[in-house]
């Protein structure tokens, strides 16, 4: 719909999902989320194929879910609407995904360089605290996660491994069409995540 | 990396439609782990194309109080058969009541919640629909 043949298409379609029609959303997913995608994509052409989509879906099936955000007497087009909401989703996780990384740098200084340099003696043996604190981490992190191909894909991670592809061979699933493998990848790594978020703690 | 197709894109929304309550999509992936299906299992029990569930996956769950108008309206559009379909959408809400889940609000708790709160009728009211009233395909 950001080229729709017809402008009023997406106004009939408001209508019918504000009147409950439970097909319309279908109708206007077909017609809008992949023009809508590749406007998107040329808005943040650095950007990760799999934020984009996951930004515009969320746009799309939030407002057709609940289709009274959308004022049409406002006077912006429902096409319009939905690119800034979906520009918007995908500016939020590039900014959360921003704070996390500061975050994680600011801690990872913190917690060694400073006292570090307070004396070489001191410095050494924080270091070897430290070496020890990440070994039994580690440890930890591998009694919980049995599965080796789990253990594989949380070394990756930190080892700084983004792309999808090498987490996909891990997972065996590069047969995948690209969409399905992002899922399972993103899949996997969450229930990595949850599953040390329950049984070790926050710092692994 | 290559740029996704129309249907990939469509494929990925329906999967993203799965998280949400309010989509078929839901439905349809709560029906199929609680019956250990695959996908194509689930558009054969619903006699139908696997790019139909796809379809399918993105419209909106049918509404508690519209419930046979709703699933009669979906089924009409995709060909699909309206015992069926109403029969996992059933199933589904049964298994949520059970496990105590809230159902997606804006007035679509499902009809198990409903008969708990509902007040008793008044004599002489009737009420208009019920999963009785689905005509079969």
């Amino acid at each position: 719909m950001s080229a729709p043949n017809d402008p009023t298409q997406g106004l009939v379609l408001h209508q019918r999902l504000l009147k409950g029609d439970r097909t319309a959303s279908e109708e206007l997913v077909s017609l809008i989320l992949f023009p809508l995608v590749q406007e998107v994509s040329r808005k943040f052409p650095r950007v990760d194929d799999h934020c984009i989509h996951d930004g515009v879906t969320d746009a799309v099936l939030d407002y057709c879910a609940r289709p009274h955000q959308f004022d049409e007497n406002r006077g912006v087009p429902l096409d319009r609407f939905l690119s800034i909401a979906a520009w918007r989703n995908v500016a939020n996780t590039l900014r959360q995904e921003k704070r996390r990384k500061v975050r994680e740098e600011k801690a990872e200084e913190s917690s060694v360089a400073g006292l570090v340099e307070l004396d070489p003696v001191v410095g050494n043996l924080l270091q070897k605290e430290e070496a020890v604190w990440q070994q039994q981490q580690r440890e930890a992190v591998m009694n919980v996660l049995h599965n080796p191909i789990d253990q594989e894909i949380w070394t990756l991670r930190l080892q700084g491994e983004r792309r999808t592809e090498a987490f996909a061979e891990v997972l065996g699933i590069q047969h995948l069409p690209l969409a399905a493998q992002r899922r399972e990848v993103k899949r996997a790594k969450d229930r990595i995540d949850k599953l040390l978020r329950r049984h070790v703690g926050d710092q692994s | 990396m290559t740029d996704p197709t129309e249907t990939q894109v469509l494929t990925y929304a329906a999967h993203r439609a799965q998280t949400r309550p309010e989509y078929l999509g839901w439905i349809f992936v709560q029906y199929r782990k609680s019956e250990q299906l695959t996908e194509a299992a689930l558009a054969e029990s619903l006699a139908t194309t696997s790019s139909t569930v796809v379809r399918l996956s993105l419209c909106l769950r049918p509404r508690a109080d519209h419930f046979a108008e709703d699933v009669q309206e979906i089924c009409a559009k995709f060909n699909v058969a309206v015992d069926k379909l109403a029969a996992i959408v059933r199933f589904v809400e049964s298994i949520e009541a059970l496990r105590g889940n809230p159902q997606p609000a804006s007035g679509d708790a499902g009809l198990l919640m409903a008969a708990r709160s509902r007040p008793k009728p008044r004599m002489g009211k009737r009420k208009k629909h019920s999963d009785d009233d689905l005509p079969t395909t």
